[in-house]
């Protein structure tokens, strides 16, 4: 199926008797590519379709004053981000829990849930991941996993490329240690 | 080309991880991917009818002072709050406290004054009446001329003078008349009575009648 261009989506946007078909249209794009963003970052499946819902009403009341002078994926990716991130941050304080305890909770979920089909070499690396803070975590799922280039992640998340690129180096260090590590068993 | 050199170079330190691949090890429920556009087109139906605010109003201008009001409200807590961690009770002042309270709602004894103002008053008054007297004795009492002699009974100097002024047949006349006076003296029915009742037995009472 051909992807329509995102400039297409919008201008029938625009027209109250094709906003539907363009909200419909920008679904079809975008929908597993948020999806698959978010669950790298809450990991629970039930956390990710909650979220992928919020994101989407969200981008369905804000789409109509989106500027052109930023990309659409962009926009949206930006609004999944912050969701994620204020997703995770309010269920630290909910739980009254410290980053190393929901890093450990996350981690029970990997093993618990139902959906997750990796290896052990896989499921380390996820386990190593949770152990960065979230920003990190993201930047690298953002760079490593969705093959993202450091400008696309700048427009996103509003760091600079020089930081994003410091930040993802001493995540992958980090990653390399913990994975070398043989005491770390499953 | 310049990111390509960079990440061509992290791969080289980070070998362990490039092993492990990037591809993404979680899953989703079966068809979920097929059926993630109409459930969120409900979702966004569901929240359109459901939207804050539907079919409710506000006053006019309510969302021009909104926030004034609500810095007014923060600015008040704010200034309350410190005053009223400013203070502090005694330890155990509140558990006390009512016991206290209980205590002074009980009527109590009435305090009575061991010199009441009445005694000031009484005292004064003694004292005026003391000194008058006192007055009144230390004058010479004034002498009474009578035909008959008066009954003195004092063994003053005084009265033995007036004793000796008067006559002596007038002293004996006034004795005898005197005495004629008190023999001569009609007894009252009442001590008639008892005089007969006490001395005569109740069968000479009957025989005499």
């Amino acid at each position: 199926m051909k992807q329509v261009e995102d400039a297409e989506i919008l201008q029938k946007f625009a027209q109250p008797q094709t906003r539907n078909e363009a909200f419909n249209l920008l679904l079809q794009k975008y929908q597993q590519k948020i999806y698959w963003h978010i669950r790298r970052i809450v990991i629970d499946h039930d956390d990710a379709d909650d979220l992928v819902q919020e994101v989407f009403i969200k981008v369905w009341k804000n789409l109509s004053g989106f500027r052109n002078d930023a990309q659409l994926y962009t926009w949206i990716y930006r609004i999944a981000s912050n969701e994620s991130i204020t997703f995770l941050n309010k269920k630290k304080q909910r739980n009254n829990i410290s980053i190393e305890d929901n890093s450990v909770e996350l981690a029970e979920h990997l093993t618990a849930a139902s959906y997750f089909n990796g290896d052990k070499a896989q499921l380390k690396l996820q386990k190593a991941l949770l152990t960065l803070p979230d920003k990190q975590r993201l930047i690298f799922n953002m760079k490593y996993f969705e093959e993202m280039k450091y400008e696309e992640i700048s427009q996103v998340l509003g760091t600079s490329v020089g930081a994003l690129k410091a930040s993802f180096h001493i995540a992958v260090k980090k990653i390399e240690a913990f994975l070398l590590n043989d005491d770390i068993t499953f | 080309m310049l990111e390509e050199i960079e990440d061509r170079e992290w791969m080289e330190t980070a070998k362990e991880l490039m092993k492990t691949g990037n591809a993404t090890p979680f899953e989703v429920p079966a068809g979920y991917f097929e059926a993630l556009s109409a459930q969120l087109n409900a979702c966004l139906k569901i929240d359109e009818a459901s939207g804050t605010g539907a079919g409710f109003n506000v006053p006019p201008a309510y969302f021009d002072h909104l926030q004034q009001q609500i810095s007014a409200r923060v600015l008040i807590r704010e200034t309350q709050a410190p005053a009223q961690q400013a203070f502090s009770t005694p330890p155990g002042y509140f558990e006390t406290l009512s016991p206290r309270i209980f205590a002074a709602t009980r009527p109590s004894a009435p305090v009575r004054r061991l010199w009441p103002l009445v005694a000031k008053y009484a005292a004064a008054a003694s004292v005026v009446l003391l000194a008058g007297l006192a007055m009144f004795y230390s004058q010479e009492p004034p002498v009474k001329h009578s035909e008959k002699a008066p009954m003195v009974h004092t063994t003053t100097p005084l009265a033995d003078q007036y004793l000796y002024d008067i006559d002596e047949q007038v002293i004996v006349e006034h004795v005898q008349m005197s005495e004629a006076e008190a023999l001569h003296a009609t007894p009252s029915q009442d001590e008639v009575e008892s005089y007969i009742l006490n001395h005569y037995s109740q069968n000479e009472l009957i025989s005499a009648l």
